[in-house]
């Protein structure tokens, strides 16, 4: 397949890093240290994906991302040390696709990669019109007829609790349940210890899909009310 | 030389002035004097040369014309002068003369004046020229020849026969009596000689005290006219000096001045119908006319500030001077003593005339006007008490600004706004300004450096970021390399893992910093505290396992209504539980309750320490961890962000040390709000 990926970084080490990293999943790696030499390699044809510094000389990394938007339709990562969140949104306003904060974690940065890399290049099918009933937030696609958690594109395999609670959280998407009525409807039975239990399965279902569990982008506590699936 | 002449030409300027102005009216005086006296025509004969042509000599020359005429005088006496000589004949005999052989045809030596009378008409002539007595022949008075021969004076019949030759000299010498002919009817005078004499003697003091005066005064009135600025600063110079004096002491001297000017006004009617009197007198009239002056001047430069220097102003200034180096109580205290004072003379003057009013010798007209007296004095003394307690009813609106200030400065909304610089609180404000002035500078300095501090850490936790990407990074990188010695896996494993805490750190310190500047996005919403509490234990449940300590909690089941962010609040309880699972005494226990009283929720996590607890520390201060070595991992910031985003959220956080026992407590107000039921899509 030989997907290439753009790492644009003024850190030398950093790219190399990345490099490394993405070369072990089997990906071609071009590199940029600024803004402008970023412009030059992102009109390369193989190219697939972008990751993207913002703090760089000659060319900031949000107005590199403007230009190759322009000309471009492909997954713009950005890779920032601020990690505020209005620097967030500024980069996903400007066109970027995902917003990673230094210091990441190499397995978390190399998930996103391959998320979005395949959604980018699966996602006609995933949009074909053979689709039955299916509900779809972010990386994640129920297909409540067949009960499959589909994880970019790729089925989950979830324990038969894990899937009920899914099964409910998908259906209600962006909807808060409180443990008790999860317990109630998941279990068929009188919550005991309800916060434990249901706490400990959500833990496991994010480990399968979320990137970093630890930050989950989909399945969220809603502290002092509930849990819900992230509507994205 | 200019600044000299500065000074000099308005003084001179107005000398030029003050004399000129006297010297006119000693001018006009004299003049009006002269003219009352003299007559115009008088003092037209002072000026002439020849005495002969002057009004006076016509007068004797008439008067001695009708004596020669009388038979009676021709009897009785005759001229022993020969100024003026005659010859009077009846029907051609000599009748009286001084001079037999005096002929109207040849005049003697030394005289030019011929005045002859043929019985009908008179013909003069002098130095041979024949004088026209008659005019058009009416006689009009003064001036003319009063002799007969006009039609209205025809010549007395008596007269007939007459004939008169008078001859007079051209330089009247004076005649020295003679002791020895006293004896007889003769008269001896200088005769013409005093005429001309008179006249001359008059000529003098005119010119001294008219003529001269009027010369010289109007030309110093002119100087000072062409020197009209210079003599305007002399007016500023002395309006400066008159404005010196206090508005009292010039209503006083009016008094003075009003007798000089009524003085001056006698004199001046005296002087039109001709009564004099001592010539000190007259100088009433320069002297109210530069009084009159002086009051004009300071009126019209001192006009706007007339009431400013006056003895009822200084006195005002002293007292108030001497007040306002008072402190405002005793200042207060003073005025209501002065008020008693001022009472006691008035109601002592009422007892003596209440007494006065009995007395039976006196009369009642004084009582009357000591009744007036004491009247005026009562007003007065109300005035005072007036004006007493104006000052205490602005003292007391000062204090109600002042307190308000106070209170403004309490809760930091502080505007200044300054007392009157002689009010009593005036000091007290001005305390206060700097008290303010000072604690603003104060707070505003700690903020700036407390502001500084927090964009350090900000920029040092930014910079820390980069390096960590690349430490994170190729740690995993070797991590993942295979085939290494057991021992060098072993010390990457020690390398993931300090640079996870590393990390784990510096996000720590970015979030405090971010909360301490306020920067920190909060999303208040009502909660179940109790539910959050329980879903964090849940969360921690693994690591509260591992750590081998019990954690026993009290949470009510009935939820606890709370508002607050429940991302940041879970930050909060992470941290404390996460701190008393690290500093807790192996195989203790946690106690983690949350109790609901009068209105407010708090949780309180307590702990048994497993090191002493150091006295004295404020635990939520950044950096300040249980002990000073800092050997124990912590980043030493988890109670300063549990404190910090409390805070955010609108709780209160607390944490108290009783021997070993380490308490911590969260206290967030109860609210009735409840959560929106989300609906489902």
């Amino acid at each position: 397949m030989n997907e290439s990926i753009l790492v644009v970084d003024d850190d030398a080490e950093i790219v190399r890093a990345i490099a490394i990293l993405l070369e072990k999943e089997g990906y071609r790696v071009l590199k940029a240290y600024n803004g402008l030499q970023a412009l030059e390699l992102a009109m390369d044809p193989s190219l697939r994906l972008i990751l993207m510094d913002v703090m760089m000389p000659k060319l900031d990394g949000l107005s590199a991302v403007l230009k190759i938007r322009e000309q471009r339709n492909l997954p713009i990562l950005i890779l920032s040390a601020k990690g505020e969140d209005t620097d967030k949104i500024l980069g996903l306003s400007m066109g970027a696709d995902d917003y990673i904060a230094k210091p990441f974690h190499p397995q978390e940065l190399v998930a996103r990669v391959r998320s979005h890399l395949r959604r980018y290049t699966q996602l006609g099918d995933v949009n074909s019109p053979t689709q039955k009933a299916e509900l779809v937030t972010g990386r994640l696609c129920y297909l409540p007829d067949e009960k499959t958690l589909l994880v970019d594109g790729t089925p989950v395999r979830l324990t038969a609790t894990e899937l009920k609670i899914v099964d409910l959280l998908m259906r209600n998407l962006g909807r808060v349940f409180p443990a008790e009525e999860i317990y109630r409807r998941v279990w068929n039975e009188e919550p005991y210890s309800a916060e434990n239990t249901v706490m400990v399965h959500v833990r496991r279902i994010r480990e399968k899909i979320e990137l970093n569990p630890k930050e989950p982008e989909y399945l969220k506590v809603v502290w002092g009310i509930g849990y819900k699936i992230e509507k994205h | 030389m200019d600044t000299k002449s500065r000074s000099i030409k308005p003084a001179l300027a107005f000398l030029a002035l003050v004399c000129g102005i006297n010297l006119l009216i000693l001018s006009f005086a004299a003049g009006y004097t002269a003219v009352r006296s003299l007559g115009w025509r008088g003092i037209g004969d002072a000026f002439q040369s020849d005495y002969q042509n002057t009004a006076d000599f016509r007068r004797t020359i008439s008067q001695w014309f009708y004596s020669f005429a009388d038979p009676a005088w021709q009897e009785e006496y005759q001229l022993s002068d020969k100024n003026l000589l005659y010859k009077v004949t009846q029907n051609g005999e000599t009748v009286c003369t001084n001079a037999d052989d005096l002929s109207p045809n040849a005049l003697p030596e030394g005289y030019n004046f011929l005045l002859w009378f043929d019985g009908e008409t008179i013909t003069i002539q002098k130095d041979g020229q024949t004088i026209d007595v008659y005019g058009d022949g009416y006689y009009r008075g003064e001036g003319q020849w009063n002799l007969p021969g006009y039609h209205n004076i025809p010549v007395p019949q008596s007269y007939a026969g007459l004939t008169i030759t008078m001859a007079a000299a051209r330089e009247p010498v004076p005649y020295i009596m003679d002791t020895a002919t006293l004896t007889g009817n003769t008269i001896t005078d200088s005769g013409l000689y005093s005429t001309m004499d008179y006249a001359a003697r008059l000529r003098l003091p005119l010119i001294l005290f008219v003529v001269v005066p009027l010369v010289m005064g109007a030309a110093l009135v002119v100087w000072s006219i062409l020197w009209h600025k210079y003599k305007v600063r002399a007016d500023q110079a002395i309006a400066w000096f008159t404005g010196k004096l206090w508005l009292e002491v010039k209503l006083v001297l009016l008094i003075p001045f009003f007798l000089v000017c009524i003085a001056a006004f006698f004199c001046l009617v005296s002087l039109y119908i001709a009564r004099y009197y001592a010539i000190w007198l007259y100088l009433s009239v320069p002297g109210a006319l530069w009084w009159a002056y002086l009051y004009f001047n300071d009126l019209r430069y001192n006009f706007g500030r007339i009431t400013a220097n006056s003895l009822c102003a200084f006195l005002a200034r002293l007292y108030r001077g001497s007040e306002l180096s008072w402190p405002a109580g005793r200042r207060m205290l003073r005025r209501s003593t002065l008020q008693f004072l001022a009472a006691l003379p008035f109601i002592l003057g009422c007892i003596v005339v209440f007494f006065l009013l009995f007395a039976p010798s006196l009369s009642r007209l004084p009582i009357f006007f000591l009744l007036i007296l004491l009247a005026l004095t009562g007003l007065l003394l109300i005035a005072a008490q007036l004006w007493l307690m104006a000052q205490n009813r602005r003292t007391a609106a000062d204090m109600d600004v002042l307190l308000s200030r106070i209170q403004a400065a309490g809760t930091g909304s502080a505007s200044a706004s300054p007392l009157p610089e002689d009010s009593d609180l005036r000091s007290a404000v001005e305390g206060l300004d700097q008290m303010e002035a000072r604690l603003r500078s104060a707070l505003s300095e700690q903020m700036k450096s407390e502001k500084l501090k927090l964009e350090l850490i900000t920029n040092v936790s930014h910079d820390l970021k980069t390096p960590l990407t690349s430490m994170v990074s190729y740690t995993e990188l070797l991590r993942q390399e295979k085939g290494l010695p057991d021992h060098v896996r072993d010390y990457i494993l020690v390398l993931c893992q300090k640079t996870l805490r590393l990390q784990a750190m510096v996000q720590d310190v970015f979030d405090v910093s971010k909360a301490a500047t306020g920067n920190l996005p909060v999303t208040i919403r009502p909660l179940d505290f109790a539910k959050l509490l329980r879903q964090t234990l849940a969360d921690l449940d693994e690591e509260i396992q591992a750590s081998g300590l019990t954690l026993r909690s009290d949470l009510p089941n009935a939820p606890v209504w709370i508002m607050a962010d429940g991302d940041r609040l879970y930050r909060v309880f992470q941290n404390l539980i996460g701190n008393a699972l690290k500093y807790a005494l192996s195989g203790s226990r946690i106690y983690l309750t949350l109790s609901v009283d009068e209105g407010k929720a708090t949780a309180v996590i307590q702990n048994t320490s497993r090191d002493e607890l150091p006295y004295g520390v404020d635990f939520t201060e950044r950096f300040v961890r249980g002990d000073q070595s800092r050997t124990d991992g912590g980043s030493g910031l988890g109670l300063s962000i549990a404190r910090t985003f409390t805070e955010a959220c609108g709780g209160v956080f607390s944490i108290r040390t009783q021997a070993d026992l380490f308490t911590a407590s969260v206290t967030f107000p109860l609210t009735q709000t409840r959560p929106q039921p989300e609906v489902a899509p």
